[in-house]
């Protein structure tokens, strides 16, 4: 599972959001709404990945917590998110990477 | 040692103490310069102790993320708030912690910066609340089936948002209730929540109800009228069957949407609305926009974002639990004490296929319970309604061979299935492949053969439209219905408002219909024509 995540991440061409949530995680619901938005807009493939499904990549990738997002290009993790952010924030993170 | 002051709780983030301080100084590893002695316990050190210690150091073998959230602070300069973890301390205490971070305020410093952190610890859920969340009820929707925590882990995720939902689903699972949901869960709870249902109005005055009218509009206005648009100004306004919606009426739903503003029919002024759009609909709208009955572009509209009912009879498991929430209920409408049905009576209600779902099995129990006398409900208390449903109705009693049935079968147009009051003129048209849709009564008895008797089974062949539903084939489904226009109209695959206009198209009243019935004018040879 893992192997083929790196796989898929390794191969699209374009940026890939990753987002690591949890059950009873407050935050991980409040960012659900935000990332139900990204997935319909379409502009950017969405990952959501339950941490306790991927505890060891979310590890190997520096992540240990929820709500986590991490954007990803060619494989390469280009900003990472830690806990609640609100859309303005995100679309930030964005703006100040040029994307 | 560091001070702090009260510039530390600027933006709300820091609080006065945090409870760890450290001081990031590239490309030195980042330092602790403070910590409680809570914190400190968890790697089993005294707080003095770490005090000029690498944080990686000293934390990243027990609680790793408090490295990356520093690291993420000071890189990104953004706060880090609410960032869960859960992690073992050194004396294998697991503990989980609620993370908030931020660079210290201050002026920028050319030899690095401080990074606050806050960290909650967040209660442990003991064991028997984790069984008794496993139930929820959301806005009177109750379910601990996967089928109904989908329904409300997207009720959650959808209430707060401002997108158009459309509620699809058989009838009878609660679209309304889920609208009520999504409403409950928005920012405009505050506001009202105003509910149409657009098959139950002829065209004239649903266009009245919706946008409302001036005074001498037509003949009847005699007074101006505010329209459920006006009055959910604010909150949220629930458009039923949406789907039995005339065309005109769509194009002016259309231009509200995209505009933001309402006319009342015989007014000149635009008024300004603010009011969020949510739909049901128990037909399918794709297949409604191929029959050119739905408009494509209020169809995109509208289908910003879907939930789906399940029928019951595709979470059976939830039977209990709604069982026992309807008997709360009754038992507080009646002032009485029924606590609960036998196992053999909740077996019988899980066995069967709930073709008018959750309205269906409420008032079946409310039927039982108001003929019993004593304080458990047992299998035989449901006989008559067994018998009942078994003379006509479509629902089968074993589910197994219902499943095993619908394998060797083709779908119907899922999840629609005909049972639940598709328009004909929705369906497939009649093939082989959509070979007449038997609606076979069944008997509880398991020694009762499964296969219906060619004369068991009832023709309810699929019609091109409900224009063209005959009168003798509304007196037959009538008649099959045992009067219940709702069935009957389910019979033929139509509304009961479309039952109501073909019949009145027809020239003919209830009465008539009923007189007919009983005479038995309507020979069996015309009910197949």
């Amino acid at each position: 599972m893992s192997s083929e995540l790196e796989e898929f991440l390794r191969s699209h061409t374009e940026l890939v959001l990753v987002n690591l949530w949890d059950d009873n995680c407050e935050a991980s619901r409040y960012m659900e709404g935000l990332m139900g938005e990204i997935e319909h807009a379409k502009r950017i493939p969405v990952l959501r990945l339950h941490l306790a499904e991927h505890r060891d990549w979310a590890r190997a990738h520096g992540v240990y917590g929820t709500p986590a997002l991490v954007v990803y290009y060619r494989g390469r993790p280009l900003f990472r998110l830690l806990g609640r952010v609100t859309p303005a924030e995100l679309l930030q993170r964005f703006l100040d990477f040029g994307l | 040692m560091i001070r702090y002051s009260p510039n530390d709780t600027q933006q709300g983030l820091v609080p006065l103490v945090p409870e760890l301080l450290v001081s990031v100084r590239p490309p030195e590893a980042p330092v602790i310069e403070a910590v409680t002695p809570q914190i400190a316990a968890w790697v089993g050190r005294d707080p003095q102790t770490l005090l000029g210690s690498s944080l990686a150091d000293i934390f990243d073998p027990i609680i790793p993320a408090l490295s990356m959230v520093v690291e993420e602070v000071f890189t990104s300069g953004h706060p880090v708030r609410d960032y869960r973890v859960t992690f073992q301390d050194e004396a294998g205490i697991e503990h989980t912690v609620r993370i908030h971070a931020s660079l210290r305020p201050g002026k920028p410093d050319s030899w690095g910066a401080l990074v606050a952190v806050r960290i909650e610890e967040l209660p442990t859920r003991p064991e028997g609340a984790e069984a008794l969340a496993r139930v929820r009820n959301v806005s009177g929707l109750i379910g601990r089936s996967q089928a109904m925590m989908q329904v409300f882990r997207k009720i959650e995720i959808y209430g707060p948002t401002e997108a158009p939902v459309v509620i699809t689903g058989e009838t009878g699972t609660g679209k309304e209730l889920v609208a009520h949901a999504l409403h409950a869960h928005s920012k405009r709870q505050q506001y009202p929540f105003v509910a149409v249902n657009c098959a139950a109005l002829s065209e004239e005055l649903l266009e009245s109800e919706l946008f409302g009218h001036e005074r001498g509009a037509f003949t009847s206005a005699m007074r101006s009228h505010r329209g459920r648009f006006e009055r959910a100004n604010g909150g949220t306004l629930f458009l039923d069957e949406i789907g039995e919606m005339p065309l005109r009426l769509q194009v002016k739903l259309l231009r509200v949407l995209e505009e933001g503003v309402i006319e009342r029919v015989g007014g000149e002024r635009e008024i300004s609305i603010d009011v969020r759009l949510l739909t049901a609909t128990n037909v399918p709208l794709e297949a409604a926009v191929q029959a050119r009955e739905f408009r494509l572009d209020l169809y995109h509209r509208l289908e910003v974002l879907r939930i789906h009912m399940p029928p019951l009879r595709e979470h059976p498991e939830d039977i209990p639990v709604l069982v026992e929430h309807f008997l709360k209920m009754l038992n507080h409408r009646y002032q009485r004490h029924i606590h609960r049905l036998t196992p053999e009576a909740l077996h019988l209600l899980q066995s069967y296929s709930w073709p008018g779902n959750i309205r269906e099995l409420r008032n079946v129990l409310e039927r039982v319970y108001v003929e019993t006398t004593a304080d458990v409900i047992g299998r035989k208390a449901f006989d008559e309604w067994v018998a009942e449903r078994s003379r006509f109705y479509p629902g089968t009693w074993d589910l197994q061979a219902r499943h095993a049935a619908r394998a060797t079968r083709p779908p119907l147009i899922p999840p629609y299935p005909a049972a639940s009051g598709v328009p004909r003129s929705l369906l497939p048209p009649v093939s082989e492949a959509y070979p007449v849709i038997d609606v076979v009564p069944r008997r509880l008895d398991p020694s009762a053969p499964t296969q219906p008797s060619a004369a068991e089974t009832i023709d309810v062949t699929p019609h091109a439209s409900p224009r063209e539903v005959t009168r003798e084939r509304l007196v037959w489904a009538y008649r099959q219905a045992a009067s219940n226009i709702t069935q009957a109209a389910k019979l033929l695959g139509m509304h009961k408002a479309s039952f109501y206009r073909r019949l009145k198209a027809l020239g003919m009243s209830r009465n008539d219909l009923e007189a007919l019935a009983t005479a038995g004018t309507a020979s069996k040879g015309k009910e197949h024509e």
